[in-house]
C-alpha cells in the first residue's frame, strides 16, 4: 500500500520528465531557451534569493527577542508572529494590494511573500531555542566568550537546522506561489504556467516551463541537504531542565519593541484592517450571496475528506519508517517529499495530462482533486505522525504484547492512543492545506466547483474586493484554530 | 591567600532563600567539596562563583578581586572560573578536539593540536578521540573531556558540579580519581558540590556542609565525620547510631551500652541527658561463650549483653540489629560475613573510641 501510495506520487515528477522527452529536443529547446523564460528566471531566482534571508533574519530575531529577553509583552507577541500562517499569502496579498493599489514588481513580491512566510523560520527557531541545553551556553562563557560571541559561536550553530529547514520551506513557497503574485502583477514561473494554461492550454510550453521549475526546486532540496552537513546537533548527555536565562534589555528594549510591532503591524494588522475595511464597504449584502454557504460547504467537504485520506494513507509510510527503517522505507518517503516539494500547479498539470491520457474517466472530477490534495499535503502528516510514532515508547508495545496481546490490537489499544493526537494534528495540517489551496484546484476542479480560496480568486479577478471579503475571512477563521494548534506544538516539538 | 571568599552572602530566588549570609574561605590550591541534600543551596554557591547568578547582598572575591557585590559584578566569560557540570555540556556539533580548543582562543592560550594531545593525556583519554563528536563517547569520557576543555584555558578556581552522579559506580571512581589526579597535578583550586558522601569525603581538604542555605559546619573531612555539628551533618556523612545518655563526668556517660567514654562538646553539663552519637564501626559484637552467660548486664569491661534479633547479609559484611535489656534498645551493628552470628544469638556489644555528645537541633536529611 505504501509503495502504491509513492508510485503515484511518481506522476508529478515523471509526467515532467516524460513529457519533456516525448516533445522532442528541438521543441524543448526552443521553449525553453527564449526570452521569456529568462525574464522568468530573473524574477524567480531573485525573488528567493532576496526574500529567504530577509524571512531567515527577520524569524531569527523576533526568535530570538521572544525567547532570550525579557521584553514586555513578549507573550502576546509569540501569538501574533505566528498569525500570518493563519492569513493565506494571497489573502495578504489582497490586502496590500487594496491598501496600495501601485505594488507591483520584485519589491513588493518581497514584501508581500516575506510578511506571510517569516513564521516558518521563526516557528522553528523558537522551538530549537527553547529546548537549547543553557548548561552548554554557560560552558561557554566559563571558556571566556562574551554573551553576543556565545551567540554567534555556540547558540547560532545550533539553530543551523531550524534556519535551513524553515527556509527551504519558503522558498518552495515561493516557487509554487501564484495568487499573491499575479495580484501584484510580479511575473513567476508558476503564475506563467497558469497564465499559459488558462489562456492556450497549451502543453508543451506549460510542460517547458514547468520543467524549469521542478529543476528549480530539486536544486533547493539537494543544496538544503548539502547544507544540513554531517554534524550532529542532538542534546549530549540529560541537559539541565533549567530554562535559559533572558537578556535584560536597556534602552534597546524600545527598538525590539518597535521591530516586533512593525512586524505585526504590516504582517497582520495590514491584511486584517484591509479585510475589515472591505467588510464594511460591502455591508450586509457581501454576507447575503447565497455562493458563500455552498463554498464554504465544499471547502469543509475536500478538506475533511482531503485530511482523512492523507492521514490514513500517512500511517503505513509513518510505520514503515519508524519501526522498519530499511532503504526501500527512506525511498518510499523521499518520493513523497520531492512531490509534495513541486508546486501545486505541476501536480496538477501532470494530474490533468494523465487522466485525460489514461483514464479520461476521472479528468474534472473530485476524485483527481483528492488526489491532488494528497499528493500535495502527505509529507506534512508524514511528518507529523511519524514524530508521534517515535516517541512511542517500545516498551509499552511489548509489554502490550508480552500481556497476550496480537500485534494488530496492540496497534489498535495501545499505539493508537499515544498516536491519536499527532493523527488529529497531521489530518490538520492537510485541512489547512486544502482549505488554503488554489492553484491546483482552479486547474483541475469540476465545473461548478466552489471552494473559498476560487470563490475569493474570481471575485478579486473581477475587482470585486468587498465580494471576497466574506471568503477572505472565512479563510482566515477556518485557519486560526489550526495555526493556533501549530503554535501550541511548536513548544512541545521542532515541528516543521 | 585565599582563593575564593564568600561574605556574609545572602541569594534568594521569590521566596525561597537560597544561600543565607554564607561566609566562605577555599584556600589557594585546596580541594573543597560543598555536600548537601537537594536544595540546600550548593548549585547556586557554584553558580554565585561561576558568575551565573549576582549576589543579593554580600560580596564574592577570587583570589582577591571582588568579583560580585552590590557595586561589582564580572560577567562569567571574565572571571576564568573552570566548570564541569553533570551531563559534560559538550557542544555536540563539535569534536572532541574542537571542544577541548574552544576556549583557548577565547583566551589567547597557545592553542594547536600538541596541547589538545597534551590534555587528552592530562586526563587519560586515548588521543585517537580527537577526532569524534561527543555523542560517540561514554559518560566519563564525556566528563573527561569536558575536564580538559576547561583546563585549557588554565582557570584559577575549577567548579565540579556533580560531574560524576551521572556516571555508574566503577566508571564514577575510576573518573573521580582521573578528575582528582588531574587536578592536584595541575595544583589548581577546586570546589566539587556533591550529595554523594564516599564522594566528598574522599575527595576533599576542606568539607564544607550546607543545609537550608545555610553554611553548618566547615572543616576537614575527618572532623567533621568524627565531630559533627549535629545529627543532620552527622547523618548526611555516615550512618549513625544514636543512643541517650546520662552525664556522669567530664568524658564519661552512662548508657545502655553500659559506661562509654564522650567527647564532651563544650556546654555539656555533668548530670544533664544528652544524645550521644556512634558511628555503627565503632560498635563490635562477640557471640557470649556458654559460660558467660551469668555475666552482668552492664558489664564496663565487656560491654552490655544483647540478643540478635536480625541478621541482613549485605556481602562481605551483615548488618546486625541486636536488642539490649527488656526490648527498648535496637542497634544496628556491622559485622563481618564469615563469622556472622545467627538470629536469636546472645552476643556482647563492645564499643570502641568515645561517643560524641550532640548538639543543635534534629534534623533529617
Amino acid at each position: 500500500m505504501a509503495a502504491g501510495v509513492s508510485l503515484l506520487g511518481l506522476i508529478p515528477l515523471g509526467y515532467v520528465i516524460v513529457t519533456s522527452v516525448m516533445t522532442g529536443w528541438p521543441t524543448f529547446s526552443a521553449l525553453v531557451f527564449r526570452p521569456r523564460v529568462g525574464e522568468l528566471l530573473v524574477n524567480t531566482v531573485l525573488l528567493v534569493v532576496v526574500t529567504v534571508p530577509l524571512c531567515a533574519l527577520v524569524g531569527l530575531v523576533a526568535a530570538w527577542i521572544i525567547e532570550r529577553t525579557t521584553l514586555p509583552g513578549r507573550r502576546a507577541f509569540a501569538v501574533l508572529l505566528v498569525a500570518p500562517l493563519a492569513i493565506p499569502a494571497f489573502v495578504n496579498s489582497y490586502g496590500w494590494v487594496s491598501l496600495v493599489p501601485s505594488l507591483n514588481g520584485l519589491w513588493s513580491g518581497v514584501l508581500v511573500a516575506g510578511l506571510s512566510y517569516f513564521p516558518l523560520v521563526y516557528l522553528p527557531c523558537v522551538a530549537t531555542l527553547r529546548r537549547l541545553d543553557p548548561g552548554i551556553e554557560e560552558a561557554a562563557a566559563s571558556l571566556g566568550l562574551s554573551p553576543a560571541r556565545v551567540f554567534l559561536r555556540v547558540v547560532l550553530p545550533q539553530l543551523r537546522l531550524s534556519l535551513l529547514g524553515g527556509s527551504l520551506i519558503i522558498a518552495l513557497h515561493l516557487l509554487s506561489e501564484y495568487g499573491a503574485f499575479a495580484l501584484i502583477r510580479f511575473d513567476t514561473f508558476t503564475t506563467a504556467i497558469v497564465e499559459q494554461f488558462r489562456s492556450t492550454f497549451n502543453g508543451p510550453a506549460a510542460t517547458a516551463l514547468a520543467s524549469v521549475l521542478v529543476t528549480l526546486c530539486l536544486v533547493l532540496l539537494v543544496g538544503e541537504t548539502g547544507g544540513r552537513g554531517r554534524s550532529r546537533y542532538a542534546r549530549v548527555g540529560s541537559g539541565s531542565a533549567r530554562p535559559a536565562p533572558r537578556q535584560r534589555l536597556g534602552l534597546s528594549r524600545i527598538a525590539a519593541f518597535s521591530f516586533l510591532g512593525a512586524i505585526v503591524l504590516l504582517s497582520v494588522i495590514v491584511p486584517f484592517a484591509s479585510v475589515a475595511r472591505w467588510i464594511v464597504d460591502g455591508g450586509a449584502a457581501a454576507w447575503a450571496n447565497p455562493l458563500l454557504p455552498a463554498a464554504l460547504l465544499q471547502t469543509l467537504g475536500y478538506g475533511l475528506v482531503g485530511s482523512v485520506i492523507a492521514a490514513a494513507v500517512a500511517f503505513p509510510i509513518s510505520i514503515l519508517a519508524v519501526r522498519y527503517p530499511s532503504p526501500l522505507a527512506k525511498g518510499l518517503e523521499s518520493v513523497n517529499y520531492v512531490t509534495s516539494s513541486l508546486p501545486g500547479i505541476v501536480t496538477a498539470l501532470a494530474l490533468v495530462t494523465v487522466s485525460i491520457r489514461l483514464v479520461p474517466g476521472i479528468y474534472q472530477s473530485a476524485l483527481v482533486v483528492v488526489l491532488a490534495y494528497c499528493l500535495m499535503f502527505l509529507p506534512r502528516a508524514i511528518v507529523t505522525l511519524r514524530a508521534g510514532l517515535s516517541q512511542v515508547p517500545p516498551g509499552i508495545e511489548e509489554a502490550a504484547r508480552s500481556l497476550g496481546l496480537r500485534p494488530s490490537l496492540t496497534f489498535a489499544r495501545v499505539t493508537l492512543r499515544f498516536v491519536m493526537p499527532s493523527a488529529v494534528a497531521a489530518a490538520a495540517l492537510v485541512f489547512l492545506g486544502v482549505a488554503n489551496e488554489l492553484t491546483a484546484t482552479l486547474l483541475l476542479a469540476p465545473n461548478g466547483t466552489r471552494t473559498l480560496a476560487t470563490q475569493f480568486w474570481s471575485n478579486v479577478n473581477d475587482i470585486d474586493y468587498a465580494g471576497a471579503a466574506p471568503y477572505a475571512t472565512l479563510l482566515i477563521v477556518l485557519s486560526l484554530p489550526v495555526t493556533f494548534l501549530l503554535f501550541s506544538r511548536s513548544k512541545l516539538v521542532s515541528t516543521v | 591567600m585565599s582563593e575564593v571568599e564568600f561574605a556574609g552572602v545572602d541569594k534568594s530566588f521569590g521566596e525561597t532563600k537560597a544561600l543565607d549570609s554564607v561566609r566562605l574561605v577555599v584556600p589557594d590550591g585546596s580541594r573543597t567539596a560543598v555536600i548537601g541534600g537537594s536544595g540546600s543551596g550548593k548549585s547556586t554557591l557554584l553558580r554565585l562563583i561561576s558568575g551565573f547568578e549576582r549576589p543579593d547582598s554580600g560580596v564574592i572575591s577570587l583570589g582577591g578581586e571582588i568579583v560580585a557585590s552590590t557595586k561589582v559584578f564580572v560577567p562569567a566569560h571574565r572571571r576564568n572560573v573552570g566548570l564541569v557540570s553533570q551531563d559534560g555540556s559538550l557542544f555536540p556539533q563539535l569534536t572532541v578536539a574542537e571542544n577541548i580548543a574552544f576556549g583557548m582562543r577565547a583566551s589567547g592560550t597557545a592553542g594547536g593540536q600538541g596541547s589538545v594531545d597534551s590534555l587528552l593525556d592530562m586526563v587519560a583519554l586515548d588521543r585517537r578521540f580527537a577526532p569524534r563528536r561527543p555523542d560517540e563517547l561514554s559518560g566519563g569520557q564525556q566528563q573527561r573531556v569536558a575536564l580538559a576543555r576547561a583546563l585549557a584555558r588554565r582557570p584559577r578556581v575549577m567548579l565540579l558540579d556533580e560531574p560524576f552522579s551521572a556516571l555508574d559506580t566503577s566508571l564514577r571512581i575510576s573518573t573521580r580519581q582521573v578528575v582528582s589526579d588531574t587536578l592536584s597535578a595541575a595544583g589548581i583550586t577546586t570546589i566539587l558540590v556533591t550529595h554523594d558522601r564516599a564522594e566528598a569525603l574522599a575527595f576533599a581538604d576542606q568539607l564544607v556542609v550546607l543545609h537550608d542555605g545555610v553554611l553548618v559546619q566547615t572543616g576537614t573531612p575527618e572532623e567533621l565525620y568524627r565531630h559533627p555539628a549535629d545529627l543532620g551533618t552527622a547523618e548526611l556523612l555516615g550512618e549513625c547510631v544514636v543512643v541517650d545518655g546520662a552525664i556522669t563526668g567530664p568524658a564519661v556517660a552512662e548508657t545502655l551500652l553500659g559506661r562509654v567514654p564522650i567527647a564532651a562538646a563544650s556546654g555539656t553539663v555533668v548530670g544533664s541527658s544528652m544524645r550521644i552519637l556512634f558511628r555503627p564501626e565503632q560498635l563490635s559484637v562477640v557471640a557470649t561463650e556458654a559460660a558467660d552467660t551469668d555475666v552482668a548486664d552492664t558489664d564496663v569491661a565487656a560491654g552490655p549483653v544483647a540478643v540478635v534479633a536480625s541478621v541482613e547479609f549485605l556481602g562481605a559484611e551483615v548488618s546486625l540489629v541486636v536488642q539490649i535489656g527488656g526490648g527498648a534498645g535496637l542497634l544496628t551493628v556491622r559485622h563481618p560475613a564469615a563469622n556472622a552470628p545467627h538470629r536469636g544469638q546472645r552476643v556482647t556489644v563492645r564499643v570502641l573510641g568515645a561517643g560524641v555528645v550532640l548538639g543543635g537541633s534534629i534534623r533529617g536529611t
